[in-house]
């Protein structure tokens, strides 16, 4: 392969000097790398599959082990449809809390630890400044929303079990209501509940989406502040055009995907 | 070893014929009021707050027992917005005890004795350290292609990929 001399590239465009090389190996392996990126996930996800299916199967047996030994006052009262939905909710939360834990947060932090780390060493301080500030104000913002959105959270959880609760315990005490002619009652009753819940569930959506909005704004202005000095230095000839490129690459990646 | 355990309120109430009554029938309410005294109403009533309502006193279906209907033991409009009141008041947080919350977790995910499972564990950990290093090493690629596009230096084509990184190349 003789790709390193293009006589009428020389001539045509003179400010390309001699022997331009097109460095096949060099995207071959670009690629290949990126290829590896989602290789890896993979290969992660397909090796935790047994871990997770083990704790998310334990705590599930336990759960219900627990619940036969509770005491005959709770068995009398308690609402089958309430108590099967904080069954269910409880185990997905903690296993997907380990999840998120180790699979977003972990990774998230330690990429941006490595990233301030490489551009101090390899660029400068400057871009290392930028990527720090916009990290902390990211988890600063994510935090503090956080708390603030959480008892809406909650407010929309404790609806949902009340809503289930009342499907639940209507269908399986159906002889009674039937006795009492007491459907259109359980009807209501049930239409309250939906009410309670859908307005709860608006608010959860809502503060859901203003922090997404937030955190995109937040990494839109470190974004912003990277490509302007990115693009200085490249002006004053500083840097290169390729590094505007590497830069965006590195931010696409270094922030995680806002959740929804 | 107690996630829930705190709530775990294992009584030993004698079950007489109202109990029995009632596990047969959660719709009938009439001996609730009479029994309630056998039930041993807890100390403290809904320390999770999504089981109140099984430690609840018993002045609440008392009540119910006068409705038209019988509510089959569940809630009512009003007990949702008393539900939603009694949370506003909890003040819960998400992340200061985060740590707590992971400590009592963990040993019931944690696959002891598995050696398999464990091994699982390191390998994914592994995975996770290797993804960190090639989302390094794009940017760094990524930036050499593109450089190449427009350059003819040459001089680091054969070098590592530690000198590729933009550092011993920057012109």
């Amino acid at each position: 392969m003789n790709y390193n001399t293009r006589p009428h590239y020389n001539n045509s465009k003179p400010f390309l000097k001699t022997r331009l090389a097109f460095g096949v190996w060099g995207i071959v392996l670009y690629v290949s790398l990126r290829f590896i990126q989602h290789l890896i996930t993979g290969l992660r996800g397909w090796a935790w599959i047994p871990v997770q299916q083990y704790s998310h199967s334990t705590l599930t047996i336990w759960l219900l082990e627990h619940v036969h030994n509770l005491s005959l006052q709770f068995h009398l009262n308690r609402k089958t449809g309430e108590l099967l939905r904080i069954m269910d909710r409880g185990t997905s939360a903690v296993t997907s809390l380990l999840g998120t834990v180790l699979f977003r947060l972990f990774p998230a932090v330690a990429d941006a630890l490595i990233a301030v780390v490489y551009f101090c060493v390899a660029w400068n301080w400057r871009y290392s400044v930028i990527v720090f500030t916009t990290i902390v104000t990211y988890v600063v913002v994510t935090v503090v929303v956080t708390e603030w959105r959480t008892k809406y959270r909650r407010d929309m959880v404790v609806c949902d079990n009340e809503v289930r609760a009342i499907t639940v315990d209507s269908l399986l005490n159906y002889e009674t209501i039937k006795y009492d002619a007491a459907e259109e009652f359980e009807t209501e009753r049930y239409r309250e509940a939906i009410r309670e819940f859908v307005i709860a569930d608006y608010r959860s959506q809502f503060s859901n989406h203003l922090l997404t909005l937030l955190q995109s704004f937040v990494i839109t202005m470190g974004t912003l502040a990277g490509c302007l000095l990115c693009a200085y230095e490249i002006s004053i000839g500083k840097s290169e055009p390729a590094n505007f490129v590497a830069y965006t690459v590195y931010l696409n990646q270094l922030y995680p995907p806002v959740s929804t | 070893m107690g996630l829930l355990s705190v709530v775990h309120y294992r009584k030993d109430s004698k079950v007489d014929g109202a109990d029995a009554l009632r596990a047969l029938d959660p719709g009938a309410t009439e001996a609730t009021t009479d029994a309630s005294s056998l039930f041993h109403p807890s100390t403290k009533p809904g320390l999770y707050g999504t089981f109140t309502k099984a430690f609840i006193s018993p002045e609440k279906n008392g009540k119910s027992l006068n409705t038209d209907y019988p509510t089959t033991g569940s809630s009512s409009g009003a007990e949702i917005k008393k539900d939603l009141e009694k949370e506003q008041e909890e003040q819960v947080y998400s992340f200061k005890d985060i740590w707590t919350k992971m400590k009592r977790l963990v040993p019931f995910m944690y696959p002891k004795g598995n050696t398999w499972l464990q091994f699982l564990i390191i390998l994914t950990g592994f995975f996770l350290l290797l993804g960190r290093v090639v989302n390094l090493l794009v940017p760094i690629q990524t930036k050499r292609v593109v450089s190449r596009l427009y350059t003819d230096d040459r001089k680091c084509s054969n070098g590592s990929i530690l000198r590729r990184t933009g550092l011993f190349c920057s012109r």
